[in-house]
């Protein structure tokens, strides 16, 4: 059995007018232990579809179940055994430890005064460890970074021990070592939780590098698969319908029109003159007589800049930079 | 633990202080056989303390408690540190009730009834108003549109008690703004016979919410997502804060600044946000506050009495201020 599943589910909201359907004819499924990045442009309807998943908001057709029971015949409390949520912002209120906030996630679990008895503290602790914020327990919410609240707003959602954790853009406005952080985390639950993972995302190469199964929404629809699929069936560019980002790599795409140059050298040095080239608008070919300018790095990290049968020497990036925007802007390179 | 039971001893003995303490100065031993009921050297004085001063160090007590309370629970619902027990417009529909009478001499064929008639006037607008609260909670999903709507019937209310002002005689002004100006010695044993229950059965109504109220603090979708059936919390908070602002203002006129600073005030003393302790050092600190109040009012040795409403604001305010100032954490303490 699956943990959660759609049966022609179609999710939107209702306004004046009526219904507002922004997808339709849904059958999705979440396996046990997988990680699913949902992907698709802004205003696709990631947030609706997670919100009518979570029960947040009532589909405008189909249903819903969560092994095997539909989501609208589970109380507030039920349903909060089976599935946490994560959400962008967090916003929490008032003075908390972090310790606190995490034991939240055993509130389906107690009674009305919250009394914890002694499974909740071995559940808040064991969430606290697995992500790593064990040592910041007794630290005050709101005077940690972004990426650390995250961390412990996942840790409530671990607390809460359910099969199903839904997060929606967990990693935005997070630097990119917390990203892959959260989504490494995110992993091993899966993996090794056997934990149901979905994870609406913008950051494209990080779902292709981590994702089990990718939902990516086009058009009112979702299409599933592993990303190697996605990314075989073509299926990305059309939902992503953007000329300036290679899908494949997450670089953006320089329209370059200068010169063609050639690096000369290997190694870290070599990689950056090269996007230092490619950045400053040269193009960069991989035959060295096509260039009309060749670059070498030396072992030493400094530079010989070949053209026009002369040769510089340069001693540091700055002065390389200075020169190459020179050559451009005199245009004495011929193409 | 500590803290609760230190709070508790300040409490007796403040209220020991402000029984202690009048424009009639009367020496300790009698006004302690005079509570014990023993005999006192002269039974003016006896009659003072249990006549005049208990009622009104008892009213304090329930008040400045239930107000705070109130408070607390206003602050939490509407995430707003500036909320208070009457953003709901509760105590605008009994200032309302007031001034209908008392200005527009609306009902004034009851006038047998005199010193009820404020009491009764403020009881039936509150009452009106907590009823249309309800009806409106029960419709909007969110609690933003509540606490617009009660700032709206706010004002509103605010400029029809203008324009009654405008029409009326000088005397009739006065009464409406001596009942403004709030009383906590016009309270009887008979008039603690509803008070003191009503009082009780709101704060103990909220103290069944501490969870929700926790569980609030990080938002209504979270609060959800643990299994907080959030509409019914809602109406339950609404219910109690409710009945506490309309009792109160029914018998002691708009009581101000308490229930708004108070709560600030017990969070920078605790320094925690968890409501199972939050909510009980309210109550305290409440009770204490306004018994302060009480006795600064009375001007002790003097024959003048200040209005209480004024006393709260003056004497608070800089106590206030100056915590905040002194802990340096005043964003933290007030959202």
């Amino acid at each position: 059995m699956k943990n959660l599943e759609t049966t022609s589910l179609s999710a939107g909201y209702l306004t004046r007018k009526g219904e507002k359907r922004i997808l339709e004819g849904l059958d999705l499924g979440l396996e046990k232990g997988q990680l699913v990045c949902l992907l698709g442009i802004n205003g696709s309807g990631k947030s609706t579809l997670l919100r009518t998943l979570g029960g947040f908001q009532e589909p405008l057709g189909g249903s819903v179940s969560i092994r095997g029971k539909f989501l609208e015949q589970t109380g507030t409390r039920d349903r909060a055994k089976l599935l946490s949520v994560v959400l962008t912002h967090n916003q929490i209120s008032g003075m908390m430890t972090v310790r606190e906030v995490v034991s939240l996630g055993r509130y389906p679990y107690t009674n009305w005064l919250a009394t914890m008895g002694s499974r909740d503290h071995e559940m808040v602790d064991e969430a606290l460890t697995l992500t790593g914020m064990a040592s910041e327990a007794d630290s005050y919410f709101d005077q940690l970074s972004d990426g650390q609240q995250q961390k412990v707003i996942i840790s409530r959602a671990v607390a809460q021990d359910t099969p199903i954790i839904i997060l929606d853009e967990p990693t935005n406005h997070l630097d990119i070592g917390n990203k892959a952080e959260i989504l490494q985390l995110l992993q091993s639950l899966a993996h090794d939780k056997g934990k149901s993972i979905l994870v609406s995302t913008h950051d494209l190469d990080f779902a292709l590098q981590m994702a089990d199964v990718l939902w990516v929404i086009k058009k009112e629809k979702v299409f599933t698969g592993p990303p190697e699929q996605v990314l075989m069936d073509g299926i990305l560019e059309e939902a992503f319908p953007y000329s300036g980002i290679d899908l494949f790599s997450g670089k953006v795409i320089k329209r370059a029109t200068g010169p063609e140059s050639y690096v000369e050298g290997s190694g870290r040095s070599a990689e950056v003159t090269r996007s230092a080239l490619r950045r400053l608008g040269f193009r960069l070919t991989t035959k060295r007589n096509d260039a009309s300018l060749v670059v070498s790095v030396t072992e030493t990290n400094s530079w010989h800049l070949h053209h026009d049968g002369k040769k510089l020497y340069l001693d540091t990036m700055e002065k390389l930079l200075e020169e190459l925007k020179r050559l451009l802007l005199e245009g004495t390179i011929t193409q | 633990m500590r803290t609760f039971l230190i709070l508790f001893g300040v409490l007796l003995l403040i209220f020991l202080a402000d029984i202690s303490l009048g424009s009639v100065t009367i020496p300790i031993d009698a006004i302690i056989s005079s509570l014990f009921g023993s005999e006192v050297e002269q039974d003016s004085w006896k009659r003072i303390i249990l006549d005049f001063r208990l009622p009104r160090a008892i009213t304090a007590v329930l008040v400045g408690s239930g107000l705070a309370v109130c408070g607390l629970q206003m602050q939490v619902l509407f995430r707003n540190p500036l909320a208070g027990p009457f953003v709901l417009g509760i105590s605008s529909g009994a200032s309302l009730g007031v001034a209908l009478v008392v200005l527009a001499g609306i009902g004034l064929g009851w006038a047998a009834f005199t010193p009820w008639i404020s009491a009764i006037a403020a009881a039936v607008g509150s009452g009106l108003v907590f009823l249309l609260v309800l009806v409106v909670a029960s419709r909007v999903k969110d609690s933003t549109t509540l606490l617009i709507f009660g700032l709206m019937f706010g004002s509103a209310t605010g400029a029809i008690v203008s324009v009654l002002q405008y029409f009326s005689e000088a005397e009739d002004i006065q009464i409406y703004l001596l009942w403004t100006f709030g009383s906590l010695g016009g309270v009887t044993y008979s008039d603690l016979g509803i008070l003191a229950p009503l009082v009780i059965i709101g704060i103990g109504l909220g103290f069944g919410m501490v969870k929700s109220l926790n569980a609030l603090l990080l938002g209504e979708t979270y609060a959800g997502s643990l299994g907080i059936n959030v509409k019914r919390s809602r109406l339950g908070i609404i219910v109690s804060a409710s009945l506490l602002a309309g009792v109160i203002t029914s018998f002691c006129g708009p009581i101000a600044f308490i229930g708004i600073a108070i709560p600030h005030l017990t969070r920078i003393i605790l320094p925690t946000s968890d409501h199972k302790v939050v909510y009980p050092v309210t109550i305290l600190t409440g009770a204490i506050a306004l018994l302060i109040c009480d006795i600064i009012s009375q001007l002790p040795g003097s024959q003048l009495v200040l209005p209480i409403n004024a006393v709260t604001a003056l004497v608070g305010a800089p106590v206030v201020i100056w915590l905040v100032l002194k802990k340096g954490n005043i964003r933290r303490a007030l959202t």
